[in-house]
């Protein structure tokens, strides 16, 4: 909610600095969300495509950037997690979902986009769904459904206490792993987004309508902070995609572990 | 690891909430408590049992990506 500082009119970014209808209003609204997460996507298959039809043995500049991300989600997750032999049908799901919300989180700082598409819940749940779904679903069809429930029972644990370890095991993959996943990747997008505009918009108020030398200095170091936290934001957006597919791939593997 | 929040709050869920409706139900203030720490201690256990305890031992003799199976991966 943007409330007034003692000094006057500073609108203070807050929830309402996330709803951007860019067409129409309300429910249906064409929002800005919308447009950067559509215009990712473009950018995505245009680079991919023209990246893989002229694929060199040495690579360019371009190819080499593309394979390094691609070479993340593969080798360093996928094999990882999964294992070379099992990867095969996962491999498209785990690099998709890395490219798109690393292009989608870089919106955050991204000159003139500015804005990280997962700082909206519901992108972020969408992608959950996804996974929530794989990750049962491959569980299922590799130990039907009664092997798969059995199956998230750990070895080990004493008779007595069985019940209600095994109630926790389904509560954590019903419930709360889509939920932390999900959570993970948003909060720390709005939290990130939050803090740029603090800075960026504080700025900019100390600086034109502070009145006197104390408060546009405090206006440039607010400026220089959020020049760092940029940086610090550019590190954040990374590291979030990195671990949304690394536990895509970890859910992926235990749901076909074959102990227990 | 980033898989053990799902745990922690599994934990805070599955004896907390129950605390809460207690103390509800009788007007009282501890149970809450109690159960919210219990729930932690139970997702404790079950992290010990899954990535370092029981669980990792049976991981390691079958093949796969499985976490633990990696380290037996690299030295051999």
């Amino acid at each position: 909610m943007p409330y007034a500082l003692a000094s006057g009119g500073f609108e203070a970014p807050g929830v309402s600095s996330f709803w951007h209808p860019l067409i129409g209003d309300g429910a249906f609204a064409i929002t800005r969300t919308m447009f950067v997460a559509v215009l990712s996507v473009i950018l995505i298959a245009l680079v991919m495509t023209a990246v893989s039809r002229r694929l060199q043995l040495v690579p360019g500049r371009t190819q080499f950037a593309v394979e390094g991300v691609y070479n993340i989600a593969r080798n360093q997750i996928g094999v990882d997690f999964i294992g070379e032999a099992r990867l095969r049908p996962f491999l498209p799901l785990l690099v998709s979902l890395f490219l798109y919300i690393l292009v989608n989180n870089l919106a955050g700082i991204i000159p003139f986009v500015q804005f990280p598409t997962m700082s909206r819940f519901g992108y972020a749940v969408g992608l959950t769904a996804i996974v929530f779904v794989v990750y049962h679903a491959v569980g299922i069809r590799k130990k039907g459904l009664g092997g798969y429930l059995a199956g998230m029972m750990p070895p080990g644990v004493p008779i007595l206490l069985a019940p209600i370890v095994y109630v926790l095991e389904l509560l954590t993959y019903f419930v709360t792993r889509p939920l932390t996943l999900s959570l993970r990747l948003f909060a720390n997008m709005f939290a990130g987004h939050t803090l740029l505009l603090v800075f960026a918009l504080g700025g900019e108020y100390l600086l034109l309508h502070g009145g006197n030398v104390v408060l546009q200095g405090a206006g440039i170091a607010s400026f220089l902070m959020f020049i760092l936290m940029t940086f610090f934001e550019l590190l954040v957006q990374f590291l979030q995609a990195y671990i949304f597919v690394l536990l895509t791939a970890y859910y992926i593997a235990d749901a076909m572990a074959e102990e227990h | 690891m980033w898989g053990v929040p799902s745990y922690f709050l599994a934990g805070v869920l599955l004896l907390g909430l129950p605390g809460w409706l207690v103390d509800r139900w009788l007007g009282t203030h501890g149970f809450v408590a109690v159960g919210v720490l219990a729930g932690m201690g139970l997702a404790m256990y079950v992290i010990w049992v899954r990535y370092v305890g029981p669980a990792t031992a049976a991981a390691a003799d079958t093949s796969g990506g499985a976490r633990p199976a990696r380290s037996d991966e690299e030295s051999a």
